[in-house]
Formats: structure tokens, C-alpha cells, sequence
């Protein structure tokens, strides 16, 4: 048996003196414990370190994240999952439960009395300093009718098991508690990567909580509203758990908006969507209440939305959590709950809370000013960014300055006792080894009262002996087993994933749309630069002399840079010879992502915007980002020596994405979203085809050279075997346009693409009435009409003298820019281009 | 004594605006000495939401939301105000406490005192250190009355610091202000509630006017064409009594309460929010006339 609950390789008992060891009771291994080690002894070793690697790859492919800061840059943290569940009996999930209920209930009287009645203030049961010196009070909440007995909606507990075996509360979330998602996908990741650790025993299905959750939301909608609109207002991308957001609102069928997609109008809250503004009563926020109003609370939000708090006010929008309830994630409320929840509910809490000690009391304060070297040491709020302080740890200095500090404002500090968590074994560098671990738990109210995810979130210490356990400090996560009792669900091992709640006629988002239509454009534009790229290296590569050499590989050269639009690049700047050294620019095209135009600038840009719709990709598409991800880090990390490894590189990476597109296009439902991104890629592949032809094709060149031309042309647009099949002769320049502009039957003619642009301008304007044509459908009829009507007789002509073929530049001319024009029109008619929002100033 | 008030805020933009939310605090409250006769807002463009509420310290606010695309906001007030006579200060003085068991009183716990205790701490736009103590401290003297320290420390204060405007905005910190010596009324306040918050008492913020033109053989007054502010402090079983420091006086009959709050965050006449590109100009202009005896 290599793993052993009680010793480690060095036969040393891994649990520490004081500490509870989770496996352990009264010398005994737990049974349920014992089934799970057993089940890892079946698999061996080897077996698990390989699905250890299965189980990163798995939540890497799913997109699972966490954005941590450096400075004040945020990076995407890979979620680490250790394959050893923490798994708690039907009988200690019981008192847990229990516990967690009394808390949210304690919590959520307390967050009605103290806007309501204040009871609590007049009675002292709380000291006023707790409330009033709170930053989390808001003043501006004052008397809202939360409009149902249950406003706390959304609660999460840190709990913790002390050294006595009993479990501990350790922090309150009130405001917007994340893990619930991140729980979900470490369930999933378990399920189908170790279905075997299930073996023998029924673990209670968490899934079914996450419908709970949606009806509990739906059940909040002002005036008893049925099929409630409900957003979950995030902060954005860069938001720590911005993965989970997305995850959540897609989960269970909701939009996922920031504050700009956001507008409050009559009092009532709207969302903008391609159809116009459309009502929400409900949202839920994962962002912090002082930034979401900035008519009410800090001026200076760009995160919210103004005039939330008076649609709040007359009843027309709920929020979950409400703004206000801040003031609950406040630890000197801890030594206070016991007789509040006594006297109110006449019920003594069943779990315990960490000894603390507020500072607004002589006593208390004396009591942790001399006990300070065993005390943690935590301010009552977290609006100034304080974490939690060791005084043990600090150094002489600090240490006077953190005692003069609580002399001052006593009352703003808790001291609290440092609590052994309890030891859960852990997988680490492929030993077991015993880790510090907190569970997340999950509280979500309705109108009969809380409900408990039957599981939660576990973080254990990233090293041996840390006490923080923090995903900002790199925690790592473990899945969290409640056994079934014989009547509950368990988990099924298939089946799993399912959308609860797909949106049901609602019009698209104008974000989504907008991001849809920009992951088409840019997919477009990766595509063909790649093309071009791969037919001017090849032409450099195979070709090393010959008259025309020069002139087809420098006018392939400035093509590239006309379709990237990176000038100077190959064309130059007109006046000064162009010494540019081609291999070095090619590499940096391909490398530099803050080269606007370049292809590393374009692929990175594609994949922001494949990302923000990734609720619209099916799994397989999602899995294809990863992997066109990895295709790109690879290609800007090529050195850039010679041309021979680029090749392969630039056809991974072009591979993927067509990959990726295919699965696009397998899965995509044909509605609004598909319309949006088929005609961003319409309308880039149009205008891509016109800057190639315009940049190529309209010279007149020495019939060795315009043969040369050709080919690359129709080679990087893929048409080379078409033309060969259509025309069954020498390439010449006539047929040549013909298939690029004018065939309404090739897929890379400009007149196919204008032909589906009418189509899906139609249908997204929901209008095929003739006469009632938005402005981008007309400038698009009229492209088409143009290209249909014009005088192909005299369109390849130059004039005496002149270089260029004037009538087909003056065709291509109108045609680029009419599709710029569509292309604001569009932007204008659905996307959503907030002015942005400032506070007026007042003079002092 | 009957006063009209016209107050005008006039916001201009230099490129279009599609919305705007706003809320004012410009309806003078009523008081046992002062009584709001009439109020009258004239608001351009027409809001099409427009509605009254209460604040957490009951101050009267207006909340409107402009949604028509508008490149001027003009908000009129009008309003006229019965003032009658207060406490005089004298007769105040009698009644006095040492500060001290004033301090005391107000560091227990008692019911009655639970809406003094928001005005007891940091604010916002006051924050205590060191310095605001030491120089309070000079006016804090063992077994002194609270109305006659405070008095005394407004005397230092009008000698010590300077009316100066155009120097300070309304994001200046206090203890630059503390430094630099010099400010406007909004100033003058926020020092002197910070000087006796950093004694463990109560002082509040008060927003409002004063009158525009002097009386006969009167001097005219500091901060007469803009709005204006004081404090008020607060002294066990009298309640709330008002001190002008920008003017030195003990406001008797001239000053028009428009609103109150913990600083002028809790009371600025008007907050809004726009969705404007572009600029803002802003004018406000303040017109206070007595009307009858």
C-alpha cells in the first residue's frame, strides 16, 4: 500500500502535534476514507500521476482560471486540482448544514435590521461603531424594501475543522461569494477523469444545487414576476474569477453583462441588446456594491450602473446580493451572533466561530494587546485593502505601529485566535502529504427559507506549513466528497453537463454581437494573412534567381504589408530606398503582438474575442481554442533563424483555427449570434479579396511576371485547383478576376461573399420587406449591384502610358469603401458604444 | 424674518449628452426655528423621471433623470424660508458642560445617542490625525465647556487660517488645508468638525446660504454667492447648536439650513452622473434676499 494515511515516505507521522487529522477517528482509518484510499492503491502510483495530468488537461481545455496580479498586471493562473477529494460523512455534513443555515439566517436579520428598524443598534445588541465605522454600511440603503424575507440570497462560509475535530467558521461572504462555479468544475474534472475514486460509495450530487440557485434568482423578481430576465453583472475580464462568472451565467442560462451593457431608464433597469433595450429585474452581482452605482457611491466607477440604486429603490430591479450587504463580511459581528441568534431565534449556533475579540471593548482590547504574538489580527473591513496581519511575524517597528494603530481606532480591529486546521492528505510532488485545508460552503435562500450545497470549495496551504490558504497566494483546490444517505441523489458518472436554462427569446446582447462579429472579422483576417504569409515565404524559398524574381517577390512583399496595413513595412515610406531586411520583418509579423496589423496582433485579438463568446462554443470548440492557443505560443516562440521551421509553424496554427471554424460552424445554432459572426467574416473576407487584387493585380506587368502573380494570388486564396477546373488553361488575368470578383458560385469571390452579406443583413434586421433597408444593406445591395453591372469589357484597360489599370482600381476603390462603411453602419445600429460616463463636479 | 432664495446651477458640455441622473439637496429643511414656505425647481431639459425622497439623515433630496440628448442643464431653485429666533448663545452658555463628561457621555453606550454616533467619527472628507488633536487640544482644556471651547477654537481658527478661494477644491485633504492655512467655507467646516471629532465629541456638516446683502450698518458676510456651509455640535440634553467659523459668529438669524450630513460628501447640493464624452462648464449662482421682518 503506498499510501498511507498515518506516515509518509521518512516514517514520520505526518499529522502534526495539535492537528486533526481528517482520516483518523479514535484510531481508527474512516470508512469512508478507507474506500477512497483503497481506490487509489487499486490505481497505483503511476496511474495517478498520469490522471493528476489528465486532470490539469482537463480543466485547462475547459478554460478554467484565475486571474492573479503582479503589480498591476493580471495573469491567468491555470485552477490546480489535487486528485484527493476531502470527503466528510452524511453525519459531520449534517452539523455542517445545519451551521450554515443558522449563519445565513443570523446574518441575513441582521442585514434587514440594520436598513430597516435597527433594532440591533438601539438595543446594543451591536456596538454602533461595528455598523457606522464600517465602510460596508451604506448610508444611501437606507428603509429599501429588499421585497422578500430572504435578501441575503447568496451566502458563503469558510469553515474549518479545529484541533478537537469540530468544525470552525472562519469568514463570512455576503457581498458576492465566489467558488460555487469552480466547485462545479472540479466535480466535473473528477467525474471523467477518476470515475474509479467514486467506486463503492454514493457521493451527493452537486449539480442539482445550481437549478436550486436558478429558481431561488427567479423567485426574487419584483412583483412576482414570471420568466424573470436575469443578468450577472461582472467586472470584466481582468476580474480575479472572471472564468467563473462567465461559466456561472452560461451554467445556468443567464446574460453576463458588465455595467455598460447595463442602462437605467424610467427607473427600471435595461439591457441593450441588437433588437433594442430589453427589461432586467434581476442581477447578479459580482461586483462589489460601492462600485456599482457611481451616482451613489464612489464617483469615479467606470464598473456600474448610474441610477441602479433608484431603480432598486422604486421596485423595479432586485439585486443578489443586495447593495448594503457588504456590512456582514465583518469579523468584529463574530463575538456578537451567539446572543443576536439567542434572542431572535432562540437557538443557541451549532457551529462554533474562531475565537474574537473586538477591540471596541476594554477588556477584549487589553486582552488582545497583551496576547498579541498568538493572535491573528484582521480589521472589521475589507474596503481598504487589509489582509489579515500576524503580529508574530511582524518586526519590531511594525509591531509599535500596528499597537498604536488599534490605541487609535481600537474599535475598527478584531484579534482572533490562530486555529491548527485540521490535515487533509494531499497529493504533492507525487507523495502523500498532510495540507492545511478551508471549505468554501454555499447558502442560497428562497422563499422557504436556505438550501446547502451539498459540497463546496476546499483550498488547502500551497506549502507544508502555511496558514493562508488563498488562491491570490497559489492554493490548490480539491473537490469536496459528502457522502449520500440512502434516499439522496448521487452523482451520476455521465450525463453531467446540461444547460438548465438557455435563454429563451431573448434578443442577443449587443456585446455578444459585437464580440460574435469580430471574432469573424479577425478570423478572417488571421486567415488570410497566414495564406499570404505561407505563398511569400515558400516563393522566397524556392525561387532564387531569374529576371522576374525580384519583382513578383517584392510585389508579394508589399502585398503582405497592404493586407496587414503595418506601413512602412515592404512598401516603405515612398521617398528613401527600402533597406528593409524581409526575414527580420516576416518574424516580427508573425512575433510582435503590439504590431497593430501583424499576425501575432490579429491572432491575439481573435482569441480575446473567441473567448468572450465562449458560452456559444460547443466543448470540441472551446478544446480547439486551447489548442490554437498553444500553436501560437509556439510560433512567437520560434527563433527567428530562418524560414525553415516558420512553415510548419504558420500551418499549425492555420490548421487549428480552420479546425476550430469547423467546429464553428458543425455546432453554432443558426440565430442571431451565427448571423453576427458569419457576417463579420463576410465582410472582412470581401475586403481582404478586394486590398489583394488591388495591391496585386492591377499593375501591368510582363506576361512572365503577371503569370507568376497569378498563381500566388489564387494560390493564397486557395483557388489555384478551381481555376484549373474551370478554365482548363494558361493563367491569365481576365479569368483570373473573374473567379475573384465576379463568380457567384465560388466561396472566394467577392460577389459570393456580398450575395450572403444581403442574406444575413436581412435576416438580422428581421426585415425582408423591400423598401425598409437599414443603411448597411443598402451600401451593400449597391456593392453588389456595381459589381454585377460593371463594364467587364474595359475593366482590365490601362491607358497610354499609365501603369496601372485604372477602371478596376476605381471598381475595387468604391467597393473597400463601401464595406467600411457597412462596417460603422453596423456598429452604430447594434453594438453597444456607450458615451462614457462622468460625474458632474460641484464647486467647494 | 422671510427670506427668497434663487438658486441657479447651470451646467454646460461641450459635446452632446444622452442621459443624466442627478440628485440635489437644495430644499431647506424644516426646524423649530426655520420653516420652508414654498420651493419651486425649474429644471432644463425637462426630466422626464423626477421625484422627492428622504436621505439616511432625512435631508429632502430631489432625484431626477434627464433622457433626451441635451448639451445644458439649468437647474433653478426657489425657494422662501420663515426664520425665527433661536436660542441666543448667552443663554446657551449657561447650560454649558465640561467637554470632558460631554466625551464621556458619548463614549457609552446609550440609546438616545445612536443618531449622534455617525457624526463621533471619520468621514470621508474628514480625516483625524495627530496634527487636527494638537491644535484642537489648545482650546480642549480640562473642565472647560464644550460651547465655550468650541467658541474659543473658532476664534483661533478665523485668526490662524485665511479666506482664500480658488485655492482649495473639494478633493483637497484636510491636512493640506491644515498646512496651507488657507480655504473656502466648505474648508473652514471640515477643519473645525475634524479639530472636534479629534476630541471623541459630535459635530456635523451643514449645508445651506446666508444673506446676500448686509443689513444697515451691518458688514456683509463671507460666502454670500455660493452656497455655504457650517457646523453644528452636539451637546447632551440641548441637541444640535450651530457655529459659523468662515464667519466667526454663532449663526442667529441670517443662516438658511438646506441640508446636513456627517461632510459634504452626505450633502453636496448636487451630484450627478452623465453620458457625455466631451467637457463640462459649470456656473451657480445664488441670490439670498429678505423679504420681510
Amino acid at each position: 500500500m503506498f499510501l498511507s494515511p498515518k506516515k509518509n515516505k521518512s516514517g514520520h507521522n505526518i499529522v502534526e502535534d495539535l492537528m486533526y487529522d481528517e482520516t483518523i477517528l479514535e484510531n481508527e482509518l474512516k470508512p469512508e476514507w478507507k474506500i477512497i484510499l483503497g481506490n487509489l492503491n487499486i490505481l497505483g502510483l503511476n496511474e495517478i500521476q498520469q490522471r493528476t495530468k489528465d486532470l490539469q488537461k482537463q480543466l485547462l481545455e475547459n478554460g478554467v482560471t484565475y486571474n492573479v496580479y503582479d503589480g498591476h498586471l493580471a495573469l491567468q493562473r491555470s485552477w490546480n486540482l489535487d486528485p484527493i477529494p476531502w470527503i466528510l460523512n452524511a453525519n459531520e455534513w449534517k452539523t455542517i448544514e445545519r451551521g450554515l443555515i443558522q449563519r445565513a439566517e443570523v446574518l441575513n436579520f441582521i442585514l434587514k435590521d440594520l436598513y430597516g428598524k435597527k433594532e440591533l443598534l438601539k438595543s446594543g445588541l451591536i456596538p454602533h461603531e461595528l455598523i457606522y465605522c464600517h465602510k460596508g454600511f451604506l448610508r444611501q440603503c437606507d428603509n429599501i424594501s429588499f421585497g422578500n424575507e430572504y435578501p441575503l440570497a447568496l451566502y458563503g462560509a469558510d469553515i474549518a475543522r479545529g484541533p478537537d475535530g469540530r468544525m470552525w467558521m472562519v469568514n463570512d461572504r455576503t457581498q458576492a461569494p465566489s467558488g460555487m462555479g469552480y466547485a462545479l468544475e472540479n466535480r466535473s474534472a473528477m467525474i471523467q477523469v477518476l470515475p474509479e475514486l467514486f467506486n463503492s460509495q454514493r457521493i451527493r450530487k452537486i449539480a442539482d444545487f445550481f437549478q436550486t440557485y436558478y429558481h431561488s434568482l427567479c423567485q426574487l423578481a419584483p412583483n412576482q414576476k414570471e420568466n424573470p430576465r436575469i443578468a450577472m453583472l461582472t467586472p470584466g475580464e481582468k476580474n480575479e474569477t472572471y472564468f467563473e462568472h462567465a461559466f456561472l451565467a452560461d451554467y445556468i442560462g443567464v446574460n453576463l453583462v458588465q455595467g455598460s451593457d447595463l442602462l437605467v431608464k424610467d427607473s427600471c433597469v435595461w439591457i441593450k441588446t441588437i433588437h433594442g433595450l430589453e427589461q432586467i429585474d434581476i442581477i447578479v452581482r459580482r461586483v462589489d456594491d460601492i462600485f456599482c452605482d457611481p451616482l451613489e457611491f464612489r464617483p469615479d466607477s467606470k464598473l456600474g450602473v448610474p441610477g441602479l440604486l433608484e431603480a432598486v429603490r422604486k421596485g423595479n430591479v432586485v439585486l443578489a446580493n443586495p447593495l448594503g450587504s457588504g456590512i456582514l463580511e465583518n469579523p468584529g459581528l463574530i463575538p456578537f451572533l451567539g446572543t443576536i441568534y439567542r434572542t431572535y431565534f432562540n437557538q443557541d449556533l451549532i457551529l462554533p466561530t474562531v475565537a474574537t475579540w473586538w477591540c471596541g471593548q476594554p477588556k477584549e482590547l487589553s486582552y488582545v494587546l497583551t496576547n498579541l504574538d498568538t493572535l491573528l489580527v484582521k480589521k472589521i473591513d475589507r474596503y481598504t485593502g487589509s489582509p489579515t496581519i500576524i503580529p508574530s511575524l511582524l518586526g519590531k517597528q511594525d509591531l509599535a505601529d500596528l499597537i498604536a494603530k488599534i490605541k487609535h481606532e481600537p474599535y475598527l480591529y478584531v484579534g482572533q485566535e490562530k486555529v491548527n486546521f485540521s490535515a487533509v492528505p494531499s497529493l504533492v510532488n507525487n507523495e502523500l502529504e498532510s495540507r492545511f485545508a478551508v471549505l468554501r460552503g454555499f447558502a442560497i435562500g428562497s422563499r422557504s427559507g436556505y438550501s446547502i450545497m451539498p459540497g463546496g470549495l476546499t483550498r488547502s496551504s500551497p506549502e507544508k506549513d502555511r496558514f493562508i490558504v488563498s488562491n491570490q497566494a497559489g492554493g490548490i483546490s480539491k473537490d469536496t466528497w459528502v457522502v449520500a444517505e440512502p434516499e439522496q441523489p448521487s452523482t451520476a458518472l455521465k450525463s453531467f453537463i446540461g444547460k438548465q436554462n438557455p435563454l429563451l427569446n431573448e434578443s442577443l446582447t449587443s456585446r455578444m454581437a459585437e464580440n460574435l462579429f469580430w471574432s469573424g472579422r479577425y478570423s478572417e483576417r488571421v486567415l488570410a494573412t497566414l495564406r499570404l504569409l505561407k505563398v511569400a515565404v515558400n516563393y522566397t524559398m524556392e525561387n532564387s534567381g531569374g529576371d522576374y524574381f525580384t519583382v513578383v517577390n517584392e510585389r508579394l512583399l508589399c502585398a503582405l504589408t497592404e493586407l496587414t496595413m503595418t506601413y512602412p513595412g515592404f512598401v516603405g515610406d515612398g521617398e528613401k530606398v527600402n533597406t528593409i531586411d524581409p526575414q527580420a520583418e516576416i518574424f516580427d509579423l508573425c512575433q510582435n503582438d503590439n504590431r497593430i496589423g501583424g499576425l501575432a496582433f490579429n491572432l491575439r485579438n481573435l482569441i480575446q474575442s473567441i473567448q468572450s463568446v465562449g458560452g456559444f462554443l460547443s466543448n470540441d470548440a472551446r478544446r480547439m481554442v486551447e489548442n490554437l492557443k498553444d500553436n501560437c505560443s509556439t510560433l512567437r516562440k520560434l527563433k527567428p533563424t530562418g524560414y525553415l521551421n516558420l512553415g510548419g509553424a504558420l500551418d499549425k496554427t492555420y490548421n487549428s483555427l480552420v479546425s476550430l471554424l469547423g467546429f464553428i460552424t458543425e455546432s453554432m445554432p443558426r440565430e442571431q449570434g451565427w448571423l453576427m459572426f458569419q457576417t463579420g467574416r463576410k465582410i472582412e473576407r470581401s475586403y481582404l479579396i478586394a486590398t489583394l487584387v488591388n495591391s496585386t493585380l492591377i499593375y501591368k506587368d510582363t506576361d512572365q511576371v503577371q503569370v507568376q502573380i497569378l498563381e500566388a494570388v489564387l494560390k493564397s486564396n486557395q483557388l489555384i485547383s478551381t481555376y484549373r477546373f474551370k478554365f482548363r488553361s494558361y493563367l491569365n488575368l481576365e479569368h483570373a478576376i473573374d473567379l475573384l470578383l465576379f463568380d457567384e458560385n465560388n466561396p472566394r469571390s467577392i460577389s459570393y461573399q456580398l450575395q450572403k452579406l444581403i442574406v444575413y443583413l436581412d435576416h438580422l434586421s428581421g426585415s425582408q420587406v423591400l423598401g425598409s433597408k437599414g443603411f448597411e444593406q443598402q451600401i451593400i445591395l449597391d456593392s453588389f449591384t456595381m459589381i454585377r453591372t460593371c463594364d467587364r469589357n474595359n475593366l482590365l484597360d490601362t491607358e497610354d502610358g499609365i501603369y496601372i489599370r485604372k477602371n478596376l482600381k476605381t471598381v475595387l476603390d468604391t467597393l473597400l469603401q463601401n464595406i467600411g462603411k457597412c462596417s460603422l453602419a453596423l456598429t452604430e445600429r447594434y453594438f453597444s458604444h456607450s458615451a462614457s460616463v462622468q460625474s458632474l463636479v460641484y464647486p467647494n | 424674518m422671510i427670506y427668497e432664495i434663487d438658486h441657479t446651477t447651470r451646467y454646460v458640455y461641450s459635446g452632446p449628452v444622452s442621459h443624466c441622473h442627478s440628485k440635489i439637496w437644495l430644499q431647506p429643511r424644516n426646524l423649530p426655528f426655520q420653516h420652508c414656505m414654498d420651493v419651486m425647481f425649474d429644471i432644463d431639459p425637462l426630466p422626464t423621471v423626477f421625484y422627492q425622497l428622504s436621505d439616511f439623515y432625512e435631508n429632502n433630496v430631489r432625484y431626477f433623470a434627464i433622457q433626451q440628448s441635451h448639451r445644458e442643464l439649468v437647474v433653478k431653485v426657489k425657494s422662501k424660508v420663515k426664520i425665527s429666533a433661536r436660542e441666543n448663545i448667552n443663554s446657551l452658555l449657561n447650560k454649558d458642560k465640561p467637554w470632558e463628561e460631554v466625551r464621556n457621555a458619548l463614549s457609552q453606550f446609550h440609546k438616545d445617542y445612536v443618531e449622534v454616533y455617525h457624526f463621533k467619527y471619520e468621514s470621508q472628507h474628514v480625516v483625524l490625525n495627530k496634527d487636527l488633536y494638537q491644535y484642537a487640544s489648545v482650546s480642549f482644556i480640562p473642565g472647560k465647556g464644550l460651547l465655550s471651547s468650541v467658541l474659543h477654537l473658532m476664534g483661533r481658527v478665523y485668526q490662524d487660517f485665511k479666506f482664500v478661494s480658488g485655492h482649495t477644491t473639494i478633493a483637497t485633504p484636510i491636512d493640506v488645508i491644515f498646512k496651507n492655512k488657507k480655504g473656502v467655507c466648505q474648508d473652514f467646516a471640515h477643519l473645525c468638525i475634524g479639530f472636534i471629532r479629534s476630541q471623541g465629541l459630535a459635530a456635523r456638516y451643514v449645508s445651506g446660504y446666508i444673506e446676500t446683502l448686509a443689513p444697515p450698518g451691518k458688514a456683509k458676510l463671507v460666502g454670500t454667492d455660493a452656497s455655504h456651509a457650517w457646523i453644528s455640535v452636539y451637546l447632551p440634553g440641548e441637541g444640535w447648536i450651530d457655529f459659523d467659523p468662515t464667519n466667526n459668529l454663532v449663526p442667529t438669524d441670517q443662516h438658511i439650513t438646506l441640508a446636513w450630513g456627517r461632510d459634504f460628501a452626505d450633502v453636496s447640493p448636487m451630484k450627478g452622473v452623465v453620458f457625455c464624452t466631451g467637457k463640462q462648464a459649470l456656473q451657480v449662482e445664488v441670490d439670498v434676499r429678505r423679504v420681510s421682518l
